[in-house]
């Protein structure tokens, strides 16, 4: 039966014992080698970003984004007066709503935005 | 239960911090010094662990490209390089898509050193390298990686811990069962590798 101290001197010599003996193993090292030398040179390093400007980067974007959402919000800071909904169109064509009981022709009337010339034409 | 003593501590990195340093800046000739200091050992803990130049190749290859791409994150006051790079080069070995390729058969193990014409004492220590290396072609990656950093690399429980990303308990437990099947292993192995 193996001991523990037999135990212990074999996996000392397969652990300290350089396996890299046979007629392969340079070759195998210089491929690596050569591999590295290409990444290294031909890689994305160049314009890979330090830490530093993603801190900087990020505290622009984060900064940037709240103004906007400042700027947009109803009741801007800035201009104290009741800001225009989203997606309202302030200055195009009109939209035709009908009243709630005009009967058949409102459901139609809902969803028909007349073009311009449309318009003009009624 | 046999005591666990790591077997040497070999930490000296701080040519190789330097040298990722100037390889974080874009500096591929510092890379290439740092990739030459690095292949050997890198490769010949690679073997080990997994029991197959091809796939060692294949890893350190691996190792060296996330080395290159990530060298802006080594940072060296959470730890030493040499820490830092082991982890790397242990996860690029232990990479669960390069483990659905088998390892690489006993017979084929069991010639892993090639002994030669060198004194009697390293043919002896050469000898029982390549019996422990043919008894570890049963073990499973982890297993081997964890006997291999702890009595060839000298690591604590707690190094290997790190190393493995896992718990200095589960260490423990992959050193002993690692050791209990190299055990059988080894004495079955005795009469089929003379």
């Amino acid at each position: 039966m193996t001991n523990d101290r037999k135990l212990d001197e074999a996996l000392a010599a397969w652990a300290k014992t350089d396996p890299l003996t046979r007629a392969g193993d340079e070759a195998a090292v210089l491929r690596i080698l050569q591999h590295a030398e290409t990444i290294a040179t031909t890689g994305p390093s160049a314009d890979r970003p330090r830490r530093s400007w993603w801190w900087v980067g990020g505290a622009a974007a984060v900064a940037a984004s709240a103004a906007v959402a400042l700027l947009l919000a109803p009741g801007s800071l800035w201009t104290g007066t009741q800001g225009t909904a989203p997606g309202a169109d302030v200055g195009g064509g009109s939209v035709m709503l009908a009243e709630a009981d005009v009967g058949e022709s409102a459901a139609f009337a809902l969803l028909y935005t007349p073009t311009s010339e449309e318009e003009y034409q009624l | 239960m046999h005591a666990l003593t790591p077997a040497n501590d070999l930490r000296a990195s701080e040519p190789e911090a330097l040298l990722i340093r100037r390889a974080a800046d874009g500096d591929a000739r510092a890379f290439s010094d740092l990739a030459r200091m690095l292949v050997r050992p890198a490769l010949a803990q690679a073997v080990r662990i997994l029991g197959d130049r091809a796939l060692a190749e294949d890893a350190v290859q691996d190792a060296f490209a996330r080395l290159w791409r990530e060298a802006g994150r080594f940072d060296p006051e959470r730890g030493s390089f040499a820490a830092w790079w082991r982890r790397l080069l242990v996860n690029c070995a232990l990479d669960g898509r390069r483990r659905l390729r088998p390892v690489a058969p006993i017979e084929e193990a069991a010639d892993i050193a090639d002994a030669g014409p060198t004194p009697a004492g390293a043919a002896e220590s050469a000898d029982l390298a390549a019996r422990v290396q043919a008894a570890a072609a049963a073990l499973p990656e982890r297993q081997r990686a964890a006997l291999a950093l702890f009595h060839g690399e000298g690591l604590s429980m707690a190094e290997i811990a790190e190393t493995l990303e896992t718990s200095e308990k589960a260490v423990e437990g992959l050193l002993l069962r690692a050791r209990a099947t190299l055990k059988t292993r080894l004495d079955g192995l005795k009469g089929e590798l003379q």
